[in-house]
Protein backbone atom coordinates (compact mmCIF):
# COMPACT_ATOMS: atom_id res chain seq x y z
CA UNK A 1 0.00 0.00 0.00
CA UNK A 2 1.17 3.52 -0.78
CA UNK A 3 2.26 5.40 2.31
CA UNK A 4 -0.04 8.32 1.47
CA UNK A 5 -3.00 5.94 1.58
CA UNK A 6 -1.96 4.61 4.95
CA UNK A 7 -4.27 5.27 7.90
CA UNK A 8 -1.49 6.82 9.96
CA UNK A 9 -0.60 9.21 7.16
CA UNK A 10 -4.23 10.31 6.93
CA UNK A 11 -4.41 10.74 10.70
CA UNK A 12 -1.32 12.98 10.62
CA UNK A 13 -2.71 15.08 7.77
CA UNK A 14 -6.08 15.37 9.53
CA UNK A 15 -4.43 16.38 12.82
CA UNK A 16 -2.34 19.03 11.07
CA UNK A 17 -5.43 20.35 9.30
CA UNK A 18 -7.34 20.51 12.58
CA UNK A 19 -4.52 22.71 13.86
CA UNK A 20 -4.63 25.10 10.95
CA UNK A 21 -1.76 23.52 8.99
CA UNK A 22 -3.57 22.64 5.79
CA UNK A 23 -0.78 23.68 3.43
CA UNK A 24 -0.86 21.56 0.24
CA UNK A 25 2.91 22.02 0.05
CA UNK A 26 3.22 19.97 3.25
CA UNK A 27 1.88 16.74 1.70
CA UNK A 28 4.90 15.89 -0.49
CA UNK A 29 7.21 16.52 2.47
CA UNK A 30 5.12 14.24 4.71
CA UNK A 31 5.17 11.57 2.02
CA UNK A 32 8.95 11.56 2.22
CA UNK A 33 8.95 10.97 5.97
CA UNK A 34 7.50 7.46 5.84
CA UNK A 35 10.48 5.90 7.55
CA UNK A 36 10.36 8.38 10.44
CA UNK A 37 6.59 8.23 10.94
CA UNK A 38 6.42 4.45 10.64
CA UNK A 39 8.17 4.19 14.02
CA UNK A 40 5.16 5.78 15.71
CA UNK A 41 3.12 2.99 17.16
CA UNK A 42 0.45 4.76 19.14
CA UNK A 43 -1.34 8.08 19.44
CA UNK A 44 0.13 10.36 16.76
CA UNK A 45 -0.77 13.58 18.56
CA UNK A 46 1.87 13.07 21.24
CA UNK A 47 4.59 13.22 18.56
CA UNK A 48 3.49 16.50 16.98
CA UNK A 49 4.06 20.01 18.37
CA UNK A 50 3.40 23.42 16.95
CA UNK A 51 5.87 26.20 17.74
CA UNK A 52 4.31 29.64 17.75
CA UNK A 53 5.65 33.16 18.08
CA UNK A 54 2.66 34.94 19.64
CA UNK A 55 -0.13 34.21 17.14
CA UNK A 56 2.11 33.24 14.22
CA UNK A 57 2.88 29.60 13.53
CA UNK A 58 6.67 29.33 13.37
CA UNK A 59 7.28 25.59 12.90
CA UNK A 60 5.79 22.11 13.11
CA UNK A 61 8.00 19.72 15.05
CA UNK A 62 7.71 15.91 14.84
CA UNK A 63 9.48 13.98 17.58
CA UNK A 64 10.07 10.32 18.24
CA UNK A 65 12.17 9.39 21.25
CA UNK A 66 15.39 11.38 20.70
CA UNK A 67 14.85 12.02 16.98
CA UNK A 68 13.06 15.04 15.66
CA UNK A 69 12.46 16.80 12.39
CA UNK A 70 9.99 19.32 11.06
CA UNK A 71 9.32 22.28 8.88
CA UNK A 72 9.23 26.05 9.11
CA UNK A 73 6.49 27.54 6.95
CA UNK A 74 7.61 30.87 5.55
CA UNK A 75 6.28 32.90 2.67
CA UNK A 76 4.45 29.97 1.08
CA UNK A 77 7.52 27.73 1.25
CA UNK A 78 8.60 24.96 3.59
CA UNK A 79 12.04 24.85 5.14
CA UNK A 80 12.72 21.42 6.62
CA UNK A 81 15.02 20.86 9.58
CA UNK A 82 16.16 17.91 11.65
CA UNK A 83 18.67 17.27 14.37
CA UNK A 84 20.64 14.84 12.26
CA UNK A 85 21.25 17.47 9.58
CA UNK A 86 24.84 18.64 9.56
CA UNK A 87 24.49 21.61 7.25
CA UNK A 88 23.41 25.12 8.08
CA UNK A 89 20.14 24.83 6.15
CA UNK A 90 18.85 21.79 7.99
CA UNK A 91 19.13 23.38 11.38
CA UNK A 92 16.67 25.92 12.76
CA UNK A 93 17.96 28.37 15.36
CA UNK A 94 14.58 29.09 17.01
CA UNK A 95 13.50 25.44 17.13
CA UNK A 96 16.85 24.47 18.66
CA UNK A 97 16.57 27.27 21.22
CA UNK A 98 13.09 26.17 22.27
CA UNK A 99 13.85 22.45 22.41
CA UNK A 100 16.96 23.16 24.46
CA UNK A 101 14.84 25.24 26.82
CA UNK A 102 13.97 21.79 28.16
CA UNK A 103 17.58 21.51 29.37
CA UNK A 104 17.64 24.77 31.31
CA UNK A 105 17.81 25.13 35.06
CA UNK A 106 14.72 27.34 34.95
CA UNK A 107 12.40 24.59 33.69
CA UNK A 108 14.05 21.98 35.91
CA UNK A 109 12.99 23.99 38.96
CA UNK A 110 9.37 23.43 38.02
CA UNK A 111 9.59 20.03 36.36
CA UNK A 112 12.68 18.41 37.96
CA UNK A 113 12.13 15.14 36.11
CA UNK A 114 12.59 16.85 32.71
CA UNK A 115 16.35 16.33 32.88
CA UNK A 116 17.10 12.95 31.43
CA UNK A 117 13.91 12.85 29.33
CA UNK A 118 14.18 12.19 25.63
CA UNK A 119 13.20 14.91 23.17
CA UNK A 120 9.73 13.46 22.59
CA UNK A 121 8.90 13.57 26.30
CA UNK A 122 10.53 16.97 26.74
CA UNK A 123 8.27 18.31 24.00
CA UNK A 124 5.25 16.85 25.76
CA UNK A 125 6.24 18.69 28.95
CA UNK A 126 6.94 21.93 27.09
CA UNK A 127 3.52 21.77 25.39
CA UNK A 128 1.94 21.78 28.83
CA UNK A 129 4.08 24.53 30.33
CA UNK A 130 2.20 27.79 30.73
CA UNK A 131 4.44 29.91 28.51
CA UNK A 132 3.97 33.60 27.84
CA UNK A 133 1.67 33.37 24.82
CA UNK A 134 2.97 36.65 23.41
CA UNK A 135 6.39 35.07 22.78
CA UNK A 136 7.67 31.71 21.54
CA UNK A 137 5.70 28.77 22.89
CA UNK A 138 4.70 25.23 22.00
CA UNK A 139 1.13 24.07 21.45
CA UNK B 1 4.55 51.13 35.53
CA UNK B 2 3.07 50.33 38.96
CA UNK B 3 2.47 54.06 39.40
CA UNK B 4 0.63 53.46 42.68
CA UNK B 5 3.85 52.18 44.21
CA UNK B 6 6.87 54.40 44.64
CA UNK B 7 10.51 53.35 44.80
CA UNK B 8 11.56 49.74 45.18
CA UNK B 9 8.73 47.35 44.25
CA UNK B 10 7.85 44.63 46.70
CA UNK B 11 6.04 42.13 44.48
CA UNK B 12 4.97 39.99 47.47
CA UNK B 13 3.08 42.99 48.80
CA UNK B 14 1.54 43.76 45.36
CA UNK B 15 0.49 40.13 44.76
CA UNK B 16 -0.99 39.96 48.23
CA UNK B 17 -3.03 43.13 47.64
CA UNK B 18 -4.14 42.20 44.14
CA UNK B 19 -4.59 38.43 44.33
CA UNK B 20 -4.38 37.64 48.06
CA UNK B 21 -1.51 35.37 47.10
CA UNK B 22 1.51 34.76 49.31
CA UNK B 23 4.64 33.62 47.56
CA UNK B 24 6.47 31.18 49.81
CA UNK B 25 9.47 30.42 47.64
CA UNK B 26 7.81 27.44 45.96
CA UNK B 27 8.19 28.01 42.21
CA UNK B 28 6.08 24.97 41.33
CA UNK B 29 3.18 26.44 43.25
CA UNK B 30 3.89 29.92 41.88
CA UNK B 31 3.69 28.80 38.24
CA UNK B 32 0.30 27.20 38.95
CA UNK B 33 -1.15 30.64 39.63
CA UNK B 34 -3.43 32.00 36.89
CA UNK B 35 -1.58 35.32 36.81
CA UNK B 36 1.86 33.77 36.21
CA UNK B 37 3.43 32.62 32.91
CA UNK B 38 6.89 31.40 31.98
CA UNK B 39 9.26 33.15 29.57
CA UNK B 40 10.70 30.79 26.95
CA UNK B 41 13.69 32.87 25.87
CA UNK B 42 16.75 33.42 27.99
CA UNK B 43 17.81 31.72 31.15
CA UNK B 44 17.50 34.64 33.57
CA UNK B 45 13.96 35.96 33.10
CA UNK B 46 11.86 34.13 35.66
CA UNK B 47 8.21 34.82 34.88
CA UNK B 48 5.52 37.09 33.50
CA UNK B 49 3.04 38.46 36.01
CA UNK B 50 -0.34 39.79 34.89
CA UNK B 51 -1.47 42.87 36.75
CA UNK B 52 -4.47 45.03 35.89
CA UNK B 53 -4.54 44.15 32.18
CA UNK B 54 -0.79 44.41 31.65
CA UNK B 55 2.00 41.86 31.72
CA UNK B 56 5.29 42.34 33.53
CA UNK B 57 8.47 40.29 33.26
CA UNK B 58 10.38 39.68 36.48
CA UNK B 59 14.08 38.92 36.15
CA UNK B 60 16.10 38.06 39.28
CA UNK B 61 19.66 39.38 39.32
CA UNK B 62 22.65 37.71 40.97
CA UNK B 63 24.65 40.02 43.26
CA UNK B 64 21.68 42.39 43.05
CA UNK B 65 23.15 45.46 44.74
CA UNK B 66 25.97 45.41 42.17
CA UNK B 67 24.43 44.14 38.94
CA UNK B 68 21.07 45.92 39.09
CA UNK B 69 22.71 49.18 38.03
CA UNK B 70 23.45 47.98 34.49
CA UNK B 71 19.75 47.82 33.68
CA UNK B 72 18.75 50.95 35.64
CA UNK B 73 21.52 53.22 34.33
CA UNK B 74 21.18 52.04 30.72
CA UNK B 75 17.52 52.95 30.83
CA UNK B 76 18.38 56.48 31.97
CA UNK B 77 21.08 56.88 29.29
CA UNK B 78 18.65 55.66 26.61
CA UNK B 79 16.14 58.27 27.74
CA UNK B 80 18.85 60.94 27.66
CA UNK B 81 19.92 59.86 24.15
CA UNK B 82 16.30 59.81 22.94
CA UNK B 83 16.24 56.07 22.18
CA UNK B 84 13.17 54.02 23.00
CA UNK B 85 13.94 51.55 25.80
CA UNK B 86 11.89 49.13 27.92
CA UNK B 87 11.09 50.53 31.40
CA UNK B 88 12.67 48.76 34.34
CA UNK B 89 12.03 49.01 38.06
CA UNK B 90 13.98 47.31 40.82
CA UNK B 91 11.77 44.73 42.53
CA UNK B 92 11.78 41.74 44.83
CA UNK B 93 9.82 38.50 44.99
CA UNK B 94 10.41 36.46 48.13
CA UNK B 95 14.15 36.40 48.62
CA UNK B 96 14.79 37.09 44.92
CA UNK B 97 15.82 40.61 43.97
CA UNK B 98 15.89 41.85 40.40
CA UNK B 99 14.08 44.04 37.91
CA UNK B 100 10.58 44.07 36.51
CA UNK B 101 9.64 45.38 33.09
CA UNK B 102 6.35 45.97 31.32
CA UNK B 103 5.64 44.06 28.10
CA UNK B 104 6.05 46.31 25.07
CA UNK B 105 4.15 43.94 22.77
CA UNK B 106 0.51 44.76 22.03
CA UNK B 107 -2.10 42.16 21.07
CA UNK B 108 -1.69 42.89 17.34
CA UNK B 109 2.12 42.77 17.50
CA UNK B 110 4.74 40.04 17.41
CA UNK B 111 8.32 40.49 18.54
CA UNK B 112 10.68 38.95 15.99
CA UNK B 113 14.02 38.49 17.69
CA UNK B 114 17.28 39.00 15.79
CA UNK B 115 17.81 35.21 15.78
CA UNK B 116 14.54 34.76 13.90
CA UNK B 117 15.43 37.60 11.51
CA UNK B 118 18.69 35.79 10.68
CA UNK B 119 17.04 32.36 10.44
CA UNK B 120 14.38 33.63 8.04
CA UNK B 121 17.07 35.34 5.97
CA UNK B 122 19.02 32.08 5.87
CA UNK B 123 15.89 30.18 4.72
CA UNK B 124 15.03 32.75 2.07
CA UNK B 125 18.50 33.32 0.69
CA UNK B 126 20.50 30.15 0.69
CA UNK B 127 22.91 31.27 -2.01
CA UNK B 128 23.76 34.58 -0.36
CA UNK B 129 24.00 32.79 2.99
CA UNK B 130 26.51 30.33 1.54
CA UNK B 131 28.60 33.24 0.21
CA UNK B 132 28.53 35.01 3.57
CA UNK B 133 29.33 31.82 5.45
CA UNK B 134 32.28 31.20 3.16
CA UNK B 135 33.44 34.78 3.69
CA UNK B 136 33.29 34.23 7.44
CA UNK B 137 35.30 31.01 7.21
CA UNK B 138 37.94 32.66 5.01
CA UNK B 139 38.27 35.72 7.22
CA UNK B 140 38.47 33.86 10.49
CA UNK B 141 39.87 30.48 9.55
CA UNK B 142 42.41 30.65 12.36
CA UNK B 143 39.93 31.79 14.95
CA UNK B 144 39.36 29.59 17.95
CA UNK B 145 35.72 30.62 17.93
CA UNK B 146 34.78 27.97 15.40
CA UNK B 147 33.58 24.56 16.27
CA UNK B 148 32.65 21.50 14.29
CA UNK B 149 29.29 21.21 16.08
CA UNK B 150 26.54 22.51 13.81
CA UNK B 151 24.63 24.33 16.58
CA UNK B 152 27.75 26.26 17.57
CA UNK B 153 28.68 26.89 13.95
CA UNK B 154 25.25 28.38 13.37
CA UNK B 155 25.50 30.50 16.50
CA UNK B 156 28.87 31.80 15.32
CA UNK B 157 27.45 32.55 11.92
CA UNK B 158 24.62 34.56 13.47
CA UNK B 159 27.22 36.32 15.60
CA UNK B 160 29.05 37.13 12.36
CA UNK B 161 25.83 38.62 10.93
CA UNK B 162 25.15 40.62 14.10
CA UNK B 163 26.31 43.99 12.85
CA UNK B 164 24.83 47.09 11.25
CA UNK B 165 26.31 46.34 7.83
CA UNK B 166 24.74 42.89 7.46
CA UNK B 167 21.49 43.78 9.18
CA UNK B 168 21.08 46.59 6.64
CA UNK B 169 21.70 44.09 3.84
CA UNK B 170 19.24 41.59 5.33
CA UNK B 171 16.51 44.20 5.76
CA UNK B 172 17.01 45.65 2.31
CA UNK B 173 16.55 42.29 0.62
CA UNK B 174 13.44 41.39 2.69
CA UNK B 175 10.44 41.68 0.34
CA UNK B 176 7.99 42.11 3.25
CA UNK B 177 9.63 45.25 4.63
CA UNK B 178 9.15 48.43 2.60
CA UNK B 179 11.87 51.02 1.97
CA UNK B 180 10.57 53.49 4.54
CA UNK B 181 10.42 50.81 7.24
CA UNK B 182 13.90 49.59 6.32
CA UNK B 183 15.23 53.12 6.62
CA UNK B 184 13.64 53.60 10.02
CA UNK B 185 14.90 50.20 11.27
CA UNK B 186 18.47 50.88 10.11
CA UNK B 187 18.35 54.32 11.72
CA UNK B 188 17.26 52.71 15.00
CA UNK B 189 19.97 50.04 14.87
CA UNK B 190 22.56 52.74 14.23
CA UNK B 191 21.39 54.50 17.40
CA UNK B 192 21.50 51.16 19.22
CA UNK B 193 25.12 50.69 18.15
CA UNK B 194 26.07 54.13 19.53
CA UNK B 195 24.08 53.54 22.71
CA UNK B 196 25.96 50.26 23.21
CA UNK B 197 29.29 52.05 22.74
CA UNK B 198 28.44 54.66 25.37
CA UNK B 199 27.07 52.18 27.92
CA UNK B 200 29.77 49.49 27.37
CA UNK B 201 27.05 47.03 26.41
CA UNK B 202 28.58 43.68 25.56
CA UNK B 203 25.57 41.39 25.43
CA UNK B 204 23.67 42.60 22.36
CA UNK B 205 23.49 39.11 20.83
CA UNK B 206 20.77 38.34 18.26
CA UNK B 207 18.20 37.54 20.95
CA UNK B 208 18.71 40.90 22.64
CA UNK B 209 17.28 43.05 19.88
CA UNK B 210 14.23 42.68 17.70
CA UNK B 211 11.70 43.97 15.24
CA UNK B 212 7.99 44.43 15.95
CA UNK B 213 5.63 43.08 13.33
CA UNK B 214 2.18 44.60 13.65
CA UNK B 215 -1.04 43.63 11.95
CA UNK B 216 -3.14 46.75 11.48
CA UNK B 217 -6.95 46.88 11.29
CA UNK B 218 -6.65 47.30 7.53
CA UNK B 219 -4.97 43.84 7.49
CA UNK B 220 -1.69 45.44 6.41
CA UNK B 221 1.51 44.37 8.14
CA UNK B 222 4.10 46.86 9.37
CA UNK B 223 7.60 46.40 10.72
CA UNK B 224 9.02 48.74 13.33
CA UNK B 225 12.00 48.62 15.69
CA UNK B 226 11.29 47.07 19.08
CA UNK B 227 12.50 49.22 21.94
CA UNK B 228 15.87 48.36 23.51
CA UNK B 229 15.85 45.75 26.23
CA UNK B 230 18.13 43.63 28.43
CA UNK B 231 21.09 45.71 29.56
CA UNK B 232 22.33 43.83 32.59
CA UNK B 233 25.78 43.50 31.00
CA UNK B 234 26.65 47.16 30.69
CA UNK B 235 28.76 49.65 32.67
CA UNK B 236 31.20 46.84 33.42
CA UNK B 237 28.52 44.91 35.31
CA UNK B 238 26.71 41.62 34.86
CA UNK B 239 29.73 39.36 35.21
CA UNK B 240 30.19 36.38 37.47
CA UNK B 241 31.68 37.13 40.91
CA UNK B 242 30.74 40.79 40.44
CA UNK B 243 30.83 41.54 44.14
CA UNK B 244 34.41 40.28 44.46
CA UNK B 245 35.46 42.12 41.30
CA UNK B 246 33.97 45.42 42.45
CA UNK B 247 35.32 45.17 45.98
CA UNK B 248 38.89 44.42 44.87
CA UNK B 249 38.85 47.00 42.06
CA UNK B 250 39.78 50.00 44.20
CA UNK B 251 42.90 48.46 45.71
CA UNK B 252 44.02 47.01 42.39
CA UNK B 253 43.57 50.38 40.74
CA UNK B 254 45.58 52.19 43.45
CA UNK B 255 48.41 49.67 43.07
CA UNK B 256 48.50 50.27 39.34
CA UNK B 257 48.51 54.04 39.81
CA UNK B 258 51.51 53.73 42.06
CA UNK B 259 53.25 51.36 39.68
CA UNK B 260 52.27 53.43 36.65
CA UNK B 261 51.70 50.17 34.83
CA UNK B 262 49.64 51.12 31.77
CA UNK B 263 49.46 47.59 30.38
CA UNK B 264 47.98 46.16 33.57
CA UNK B 265 45.70 49.15 33.88
CA UNK B 266 44.36 48.40 30.41
CA UNK B 267 43.79 44.80 31.45
CA UNK B 268 42.00 45.83 34.63
CA UNK B 269 39.76 48.17 32.66
CA UNK B 270 39.12 45.72 29.85
CA UNK B 271 35.39 45.22 29.63
CA UNK B 272 35.04 42.54 27.01
CA UNK B 273 33.81 43.11 23.53
CA UNK B 274 30.75 44.67 21.98
CA UNK B 275 28.46 41.91 20.66
CA UNK B 276 26.75 44.15 18.11
CA UNK B 277 29.21 45.92 15.86
CA UNK B 278 29.43 48.06 12.78
CA UNK B 279 30.74 45.45 10.38
CA UNK B 280 31.66 41.78 10.24
CA UNK B 281 35.32 42.77 10.49
CA UNK B 282 34.74 43.53 14.16
CA UNK B 283 33.17 40.17 14.92
CA UNK B 284 35.85 37.78 16.07
CA UNK B 285 38.92 38.36 18.16
CA UNK B 286 42.35 38.20 16.55
CA UNK B 287 45.45 37.13 18.47
CA UNK B 288 45.96 40.69 19.75
CA UNK B 289 42.30 40.93 20.78
CA UNK B 290 42.19 44.23 18.96
CA UNK B 291 39.69 43.94 16.17
CA UNK B 292 36.63 44.08 18.34
CA UNK B 293 37.11 46.75 21.00
CA UNK B 294 34.58 49.53 21.61
CA UNK B 295 37.18 52.05 20.37
CA UNK B 296 37.75 50.15 17.13
CA UNK B 297 34.02 49.96 16.44
CA UNK B 298 33.69 53.71 17.09
CA UNK B 299 36.64 54.49 14.81
CA UNK B 300 35.08 52.44 12.01
CA UNK B 301 31.76 54.16 12.56
CA UNK B 302 33.20 57.68 12.47
CA UNK B 303 35.16 56.89 9.34
CA UNK B 304 32.16 55.48 7.50
CA UNK B 305 29.17 57.49 8.66
CA UNK B 306 27.69 60.61 7.08
CA UNK B 307 29.07 64.01 8.10
CA UNK B 308 26.03 65.12 10.09
CA UNK B 309 25.93 61.84 12.08
CA UNK B 310 29.69 62.14 12.61
CA UNK B 311 29.47 65.70 13.94
CA UNK B 312 26.44 64.90 16.08
CA UNK B 313 28.05 61.90 17.76
CA UNK B 314 31.44 63.56 18.30
CA UNK B 315 29.68 66.49 19.98
CA UNK B 316 27.65 64.08 22.09
CA UNK B 317 30.66 62.06 23.21
CA UNK B 318 32.67 65.18 24.02
CA UNK B 319 30.11 66.43 26.51
CA UNK B 320 30.01 63.15 28.46
CA UNK B 321 31.81 63.00 31.79
CA UNK B 322 31.39 61.75 35.34
CA UNK B 323 28.86 64.51 36.07
CA UNK B 324 26.63 63.02 33.39
CA UNK B 325 26.94 59.62 35.06
CA UNK B 326 26.22 61.13 38.48
CA UNK B 327 23.01 62.62 37.11
CA UNK B 328 21.93 59.22 35.73
CA UNK B 329 22.74 57.51 39.04
CA UNK B 330 20.81 60.09 41.05
CA UNK B 331 17.72 59.68 38.83
CA UNK B 332 17.87 55.88 39.00
CA UNK B 333 18.34 56.00 42.79
CA UNK B 334 15.29 58.22 43.31
CA UNK B 335 13.04 56.23 40.96
CA UNK B 336 13.95 52.90 42.49
CA UNK B 337 14.37 53.80 46.14
CA UNK B 338 17.93 52.48 46.12
CA UNK B 339 21.32 53.87 47.10
CA UNK B 340 24.32 52.81 45.08
CA UNK B 341 26.93 51.35 47.39
CA UNK B 342 30.24 53.29 47.45
CA UNK B 343 32.28 50.40 46.01
CA UNK B 344 29.95 50.13 43.01
CA UNK B 345 29.99 53.91 42.58
CA UNK B 346 33.77 53.97 42.61
CA UNK B 347 34.00 51.05 40.15
CA UNK B 348 31.44 52.41 37.68
CA UNK B 349 32.60 56.01 37.76
CA UNK B 350 36.32 55.20 37.30
CA UNK B 351 35.50 52.74 34.55
CA UNK B 352 33.05 55.07 32.80
CA UNK B 353 35.47 57.99 32.90
CA UNK B 354 38.25 55.83 31.46
CA UNK B 355 35.92 54.43 28.79
CA UNK B 356 34.62 57.84 27.73
CA UNK B 357 38.15 59.21 27.56
CA UNK B 358 39.06 56.34 25.25
CA UNK B 359 36.08 57.15 23.03
CA UNK B 360 36.92 60.87 23.11
CA UNK B 361 40.50 60.02 22.15
CA UNK B 362 39.21 58.10 19.11
CA UNK B 363 36.97 61.05 18.19
CA UNK B 364 39.93 63.44 18.37
CA UNK B 365 42.12 61.11 16.31
CA UNK B 366 39.52 60.78 13.56
CA UNK B 367 38.80 64.51 13.65
CA UNK B 368 42.53 65.34 13.33
CA UNK B 369 43.00 62.92 10.48
CA UNK B 370 39.97 64.42 8.69
CA UNK B 371 41.34 67.94 9.21
CA UNK B 372 44.72 66.84 7.84
CA UNK B 373 43.03 65.32 4.82
CA UNK B 374 41.17 68.58 4.18
CA UNK B 375 44.38 70.55 4.70
CA UNK B 376 46.36 68.43 2.20
CA UNK B 377 43.44 68.67 -0.20
CA UNK B 378 43.70 72.47 0.00
CA UNK B 379 47.44 72.35 -0.60
CA UNK B 380 46.96 70.23 -3.69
Amino acid sequence: MQWNQDEKFNQIVAYLEQNGCDFPILIPWLQNQKEFFSKWEDDITKHISFLYNHKDLYAIVFAYEDDYCGVVYQGGQLFPFGQTEENLFGHDYIVEMMIHFGDTKKIAEIVPEIHGMNVENKMKVLKNVKFNLEGYHFR
Amino acid sequence: MFEAYEGFLNLDHILQEEYQYTYQGDLQDFYQQPFVEMEGVGVDALCWISYRGQKYLFKPIDDFSYNVWGELLSQEVAREMGISCASYRAASLGNLKGVITKSFIKQNETLILGGEVFQRFLNRNQKLTKDLYQRMEESFKNSEDFDSDITLRQKNFFRYLNNLEYISLILEENPNINNKETESLIDFFEKMLLFDLVTMQKDRHPDNWGIKKSLEESETVHYRPACLFDHANSFGLGMKFMKEKVVSFRSQYFDLLLLKDEKRKKELFHQGFPAFTLSANNTFVDENQENISFSKVLKDYLEKTSEDHYIHFINYINQLDVNFLDKMIKTAEIKNGLMMNPDVYYYISVLFEYHIKQLQHVCNQVQRSNENAVESGRKI
